[in-house]
């Protein structure tokens, strides 16, 4: 009995660690045109969090809102401690590979540092061309959740063994009591 | 075919936890159902594996195929998603009759001991009963389409990976309820009249009309998330709110004007089943796991179901080498060497932990592997221990026949010097102390050189070595136990071999006889009596973890002896103490009590610290939970002080602590296990056998913890827990007369073991260092 209640346990278990899967996607938080283009960010999680984070782009053409496949894409990601006060830069290039949606392209980000953060993107060669397009605009980073939330659905789990054992126990003393 | 179709149909996402999960689940369908087939059950026809395969597929294309990527971009996507998960993959497997054949297809011991065991489990039953109530499973199904639907839920549910989880396992699950009673699969029978299938079905088909109507009619957005995404191919987000809102209302009714005529066709050919319901009542109230579990037993009872347990000792290969003296003999011969080495780097090399073997190979990954190997298998670290190695020289030498005295037969000693090590542990900083650590080593050879020279057997194993002991109760919650294959076999034997010794070597040097072995306990694994037995009736078999604890008759009797109670106590409370003191509150803590109280002598503390938080403070919370369990339920007679009845349930807590054992031990070896490289190259530069690499001593110690360590860790505890609440169960139950007592008497226990738990969950989540071992600053 105990080593089928561990069983169950992992097996739920198992099933739960997909939740946490990372994936590009999440809500919008830019849209912009510029030139012929139409830029399109989403970030995942939401809202965006100190640690990991994940910014995906589709890039449309403005007119016709056609996605356009053949781009390349930089982000630089400035951190504001205060007004004006420069002290943390991430510069990073988007790739389809890192998307799981072939249309988008996305980046995976890191970094420690909560607050107001100006996202610059640009976007060259799109459909071989020369021109860039640039597009900017504010992230705020949430901080960290506290480090219960992060597990708090493993700290759970003995939850479902436990009031399936004393379902059948109260029970039991219930069909008892009634004899 | 325009680029951005090109690149819908290549984006996949693969999880390879759902795709094993699938793949598991049909081959262990096909198996049952291959088996139940050539036992000539007929209830099984060709089509079905054909709809479980076809369930899995569909399960699989709704949530790894580009609908699953491009629902975040289309309602009309993420509608044919749900529409698959909730009316098509359900019925399709509940046609399959999958239960049987799943559980006939499980191996034989995960189905005898894991599964069968849980569904007969009243929780269990009561759970399946409740959901496959035709009230219950329809207001399920319904109230979930509908919950989730509502603007705040399925936004929240597009924004957030688990929150789309959580909604598609919701809707499978609800649908698998709902589709259970309409199908009602074998061996199932309809609880209520086939005809109840008729409005049951008609009345969701009007509630997801309603829904549909709301989507396609509406003349806004109800989900802004839609607004905001970019629009693909031209669709504004109220068409394609329409689009979806159709898809719901066609697809829905499709299936249920299917689900309807086949319900009608079923009742229009069997006629006479109108007044006992369609396929018969259930013939009990027993529920539909016991449905399952009892045609499994007919239909899959012919297979002879052998009562030998899994053997390690069975297996080809690993058997025979483990069987071998020689085996026993190379790994000591290897572990005495690694021990020297630990001697000497400690005795001559620098004295900076993190970069000595010394320093790292007892303290990060010689305890790391005992854990976990303990907790996979068994006491293996006793059968490789090199200090037992000299034992047949020091006998030789010390005459080694005299018996140990009377009054040290307990496990008094080795409770003690356990603590002892405990207090050395910390009053020393033995992690911190490559010079400690080597003479401890040297320590250990010379009194067990002693002691197994002057005495006869195993003396110092069974009496004295406090790491044995605590391996020796680690291992009563391991797997493996040495033990008698067939009990019939040794009830005839005349010999006794495995104790006494015979032609094929020496028995067991603890006096353990193995017919009467019911635990690990001093059972070093060294498998003297494998060897001794003629018959080859002794193995390491494989034993459910609380089988060691929940010992019941005689066995209970073991469990009152007070000398196994120390060892038991400071066992359980020395995992939680070992953990704690390496946490920055609990080390703030000690420095303010030695600033406030003016003390400079640290050991004098640390003595008083491990005194009442090893042995006075447990002691006093074990007594007080058995006064009140006392109260609250009435205890057998025969059980009648305080302390008896705490004895009885120590036991109980021994898988908890184990587990945090497992979890502190498996972090340092997680995040330091790269020390053995930095420390070995260090060694073999003083040497002038390799060059210094200062990178490898930088990057080897205390790294960042990977994300995966703690959710690892606290679940090890959920297991330990889980086992512990279970052994308290079944103490209760042996010491008052009735369920509701012990319910009651359980609960109290309970109580106290929730709190250990969260207790060990707090120190776990704070941040754990080896103190003393980073090499650049810390």
């Amino acid at each position: 009995m105990p080593r089928a209640w561990i069983v169950l346990l992992f097996c739920v278990s198992f099933l739960c660690s997909g939740v946490t899967a990372f994936a590009d996607g999440g809500a919008v938080v830019f849209s912009g045109e510029s030139g012929p283009v139409r830029a399109t960010l989403f970030v995942e999680p939401v809202p965006p969090r100190v640690g990991q984070f994940d910014l995906s782009l589709l890039l449309q053409d403005r007119d016709s809102l056609e996605p356009i496949a053949a781009y390349g894409a930089h982000l630089t990601l400035t951190s504001e401690a205060f007004e004006g006060d420069l002290v943390e830069q991430i510069e990073t290039g988007m790739d389809r590979d890192s998307a799981t949606n072939a249309l988008l392209q996305s980046a995976l980000i890191e970094t420690e540092r909560a607050g107001r953060w100006q996202v610059t993107l640009v976007v060259d060669q799109v459909n071989g061309g020369f021109h860039e397009y640039s597009f900017s605009f504010p992230l705020e980073l949430v901080p960290r959740r506290a480090r219960f939330w992060d597990v708090a659905i493993w700290i759970a789990l003995p939850l479902i063994p436990l009031l399936l054992f004393l379902a059948g126990r109260i029970r039991r003393v219930a069909r008892e009591l009634s004899d | 075919m325009s680029s951005d179709w090109q690149a819908f149909w290549i984006s996949w996402r693969f999880d390879p936890g759902l795709s094993l999960s699938l793949v598991l689940a049909a081959i262990l369908y096909l198996r049952g159902w291959m088996r139940l087939r050539n036992r000539g059950a007929r209830q099984f026809t060709p089509g079905q594996p054909v709809a479980f395969f076809g369930g899995l597929v569909v399960i699989a294309l709704a949530l790894q195929s580009p609908l699953e990527v491009f629902s975040g971009l289309l309602l009309q996507v993420h509608m044919l998603q749900h529409l698959l998960l909730m009316f098509i993959a359900p019925p399709l497997l509940w046609l399959a009759a999958p239960e049987l054949p799943l559980l006939v297809g499980l191996p034989r011991g995960l189905r005898r001991q894991v599964a069968v065991p849980l569904l007969r489990d009243e929780g269990v039953r009561m759970l399946g009963r409740a959901l496959t109530n035709p009230i219950v499973a329809w207001l399920l199904f319904v109230l979930t389409g509908w919950i989730w639907h509502l603007p705040g839920l399925y936004n929240r549910a597009l924004t957030s990976n688990s929150w789309h989880v959580a909604e598609h396992a919701s809707f499978l699950i609800a649908a698998l309820c709902f589709w259970h009673v309409v199908v009602a699969p074998f061996p199932h029978t309809r609880r209520t009249s086939r005809w109840v299938v008729l409005p049951y079905l008609l009345l969701a088909g009007l509630q997801g009309t309603a829904l549909s109507a709301l989507l396609t009619f509406s003349d806004r957005v109800l989900y802004p998330h839609y607004q905001t995404v970019p629009r693909l191919w031209n669709m504004t987000a109220l068409d394609d709110q329409a689009i979806a809102g159709a898809i719901m209302w066609c697809g829905g009714s499709f299936v249920y004007l299917l689900a309807l005529s086949w319900a009608a066709v079923e009742i229009w050919n069997a006629p006479q089943a109108l007044a006992g319901g369609g396929r018969g009542r259930a013939t009990t109230g027993s529920g539909p796991s016991l449905a399952v579990i009892r045609h499994s037993e007919t239909l899959g009872g012919h297979v002879a179901e052998k009562p030998s347990r899994w053997d390690l000792l069975a297996i080809p290969g690993i058997g025979t080498l483990l069987r071998q003296a020689a085996t026993r003999r190379t790994l000591q011969t290897i572990l005495l060497l690694t021990a020297g080495l630990i001697v000497l780097d400690g005795v001559l090399g620098p004295a900076i932990s993190p970069i000595n073997l010394a320093g790292v190979l007892p303290w990060i990954h010689w305890r790391g592997v005992l854990v976990l190997g303990l907790l996979v298998a068994g006491n293996f670290f006793c059968m490789a221990c090199p200090f037992t190695l000299p034992r047949k020289m020091a006998k030789h030498l010390l005459g080694g026949n005299r018996a140990w005295p009377a009054f040290l037969r307990s496990k008094w000693l080795a409770a003690g010097l356990l603590a002892l090590f405990f207090w050395a542990y910390e009053a020393l900083a033995l992690w911190d102390s490559p010079w400690w650590t080597a003479w401890i080593v040297v320590t250990y050879f010379a009194a067990s050189f002693v002691i197994d020279g002057f005495f006869r057997g195993a003396a110092f194993c069974k009496y004295v070595c406090p790491i044995g002991h605590f391996q020796f109760v680690a291992s009563l919650v391991s797997p493996l136990q040495v033990a008698a294959r067939d009990a019939n076999v040794c009830a005839t034997c005349t010999t006794h071999d495995c104790i006494r010794g015979g032609p094929q070597g020496p028995g067991c040097q603890s006096d353990l006889f193995v017919p009467q072995k019911t635990n690990n306990l001093d059972c070093t694994f060294c498998l003297d009596c494998v060897r001794a037995c003629p018959k080859d009736n002794v193995g390491l078999l494989a034993f459910v973890p609380t089988d060691q604890l929940a010992a019941t008759g005689d066995g209970t009797r073991l469990w009152q002896r007070r000398d196994l109670a120390a060892l038991l106590l400071v066992f359980c409370s020395a995992a939680f103490v070992n953990a704690a003191w390496m946490i920055a509150p609990v080390v703030a803590l000690e420095q303010s009590l030695m600033q406030s109280w003016s003390i400079e002598n640290r050991p004098l503390l640390v003595g008083c610290g491990i005194l009442l938080t090893l042995f006075a403070a447990p002691a006093a919370l074990l007594w007080a939970t058995a006064a009140l369990s006392r109260v609250f339920a009435p205890q057998r007679a025969g059980d009648s002080t305080l302390s008896a009845l705490a004895r009885s349930y120590l036991p109980a807590f021994v898988p908890l602590a184990f587990a945090l054992w497992c979890a502190h031990y498996a972090f340092h070896l997680f995040t330091s296990a790269g020390t053995l490289f930095a420390a070995g190259n260090r060694m073999l530069a003083d040497w002038h056998f390799a060059s210094l690499s200062e990178a490898a001593a930088a990057c080897a110690c205390c790294g960042e913890a990977a994300s995966w360590i703690l959710p690892v860790e606290i679940l090890l505890l959920d297991g330990g827990l889980c086992l512990s609440l279970f052994l308290a169960y079944r103490t209760a139950e042996r010491q008052t007369d009735s369920s509701a007592s012990a319910l009651r008497a359980w609960s109290v226990w309970a109580v106290l073991l929730l709190a250990l738990f969260a207790l060990a969950v707090w120190i776990l989540m704070q941040p754990m260092q080896m103190r003393g071992t980073l090499v650049l600053g810390g």
